[in-house]
């Protein structure tokens, strides 16, 4: 009888040493990688560490349809706009020109992926002025746009918030946001918010790649 | 037995708080590092930050909603309380420590 209840004791220590562990093992984690991590969405959600592995069909400013595993052995940096938008959407796209002339070499091993958060398949033109507008030129720059499911399940893996309201006329809310994967597909570095020192912006996704 | 084993059933409870408050640790730390650096957080940038759930998403329903808020206003009081504790304990064992080094405990010989 004593020697089941110290068993248990020791279950019960062992337990406890584990879950403490654990816990500090999480901790480390969240904040390991010089940006918030979620554990849990994470480990649930693998996709979100790995852009190429995430699903859905998308079309590009030329009509053509492209999966993001076909940018597998390209450098990525990511974000997502209101076509429309004239609020946070202009310096987003000020920014990666920014990024782009800053390092020229960027255009031969990397992409710039511009998703939409509407969906525009059919209007390619339209995907086509938005660059003309930003007179952003070359092969490396891609808008791409989907059904809304798509889109949702995208913002969902990053956490994204968007919203179009049409009050008298449209005002575009969204979350400024940057992801920068590797290579392999890997997400190294994502950014929230619009940074005001950009030569900190341009640095920053240059240390990730 | 938990009368007799305090301290392990204390520390069990003190396991399982950690474990929940872990995954929210990130958002006290990039808060504190921000501001050590002098650094905004832009908190309307966040989707979700420490209790906070930010907007409804496209398509998401009311029930998801609320059970999104409802879980992150959980996980940020579990952070909250045991960082609190966490903190208060440190200071409370350094004093108590010093009381001890300095023989504060020792029974007075007689």
């Amino acid at each position: 009888m004593k020697a089941t209840s110290t068993g248990r004791l020791w279950f019960l220590r062992t337990l406890s040493v584990l879950l403490m562990l654990a816990s500090v093992y999480i901790a480390w984690y969240t904040v390991s990688s010089g940006r918030p991590r979620d554990f849990w969405k994470e480990k649930l959600n693998p996709q979100r560490g790995e852009i190429t592995a995430i699903p859905g069909e998308f079309e590009d400013q030329q009509g053509k349809q492209v999966k993001l595993k076909d940018f597998q052995g390209k450098n990525i940096v990511a974000t997502f706009v209101f076509k429309d938008c004239n609020i946070s959407c202009p310096l987003i796209m000020t920014d990666l020109k920014f990024f782009d002339a800053e390092n020229p070499g960027f255009k031969d091993n990397g992409v710039f992926l511009i998703f939409t958060f509407d969906d525009h398949r059919g209007k390619a033109a339209e995907l086509q002025a938005f660059l003309n507008k930003y007179r952003i030129e070359g092969a490396h720059w891609r808008v791409l746009t989907a059904d809304a499911k798509t889109i949702r399940n995208l913002a969902d893996i990053f956490e994204l918030q968007y919203k179009k309201q049409q009050d008298g006329k449209y005002v575009y809310m969204h979350t400024n946001f940057y992801a920068v994967a590797d290579k392999s597909g890997k997400i190294k570095r994502e950014m929230r918010g619009i940074e005001n020192n950009k030569s900190k912006f341009v640095e920053e996704i240059k240390s990730a790649l | 037995m938990i009368r007799r084993h305090k301290t392990t059933f204390a520390v069990l409870i003190l396991a399982l708080w950690a474990l929940f408050a872990a995954n929210g640790v990130k958002d006290f730390y990039f808060e504190m590092r921000n501001k050590a650096r002098g650094e905004l957080i832009s908190y309307s940038t966040l989707s979700e930050f420490c209790g906070w759930t930010g907007d409804k998403k496209p398509g998401e329903t009311d029930w998801q909603y609320r059970w999104r808020g409802a879980r992150n206003m959980f996980f940020a009081v579990m952070t909250m309380s045991f960082l609190s504790v966490l903190f208060f304990g440190s200071v409370l064992g350094a004093i108590l420590g010093l009381f001890w080094l300095g023989g504060a405990f020792k029974e007075e010989e007689a």
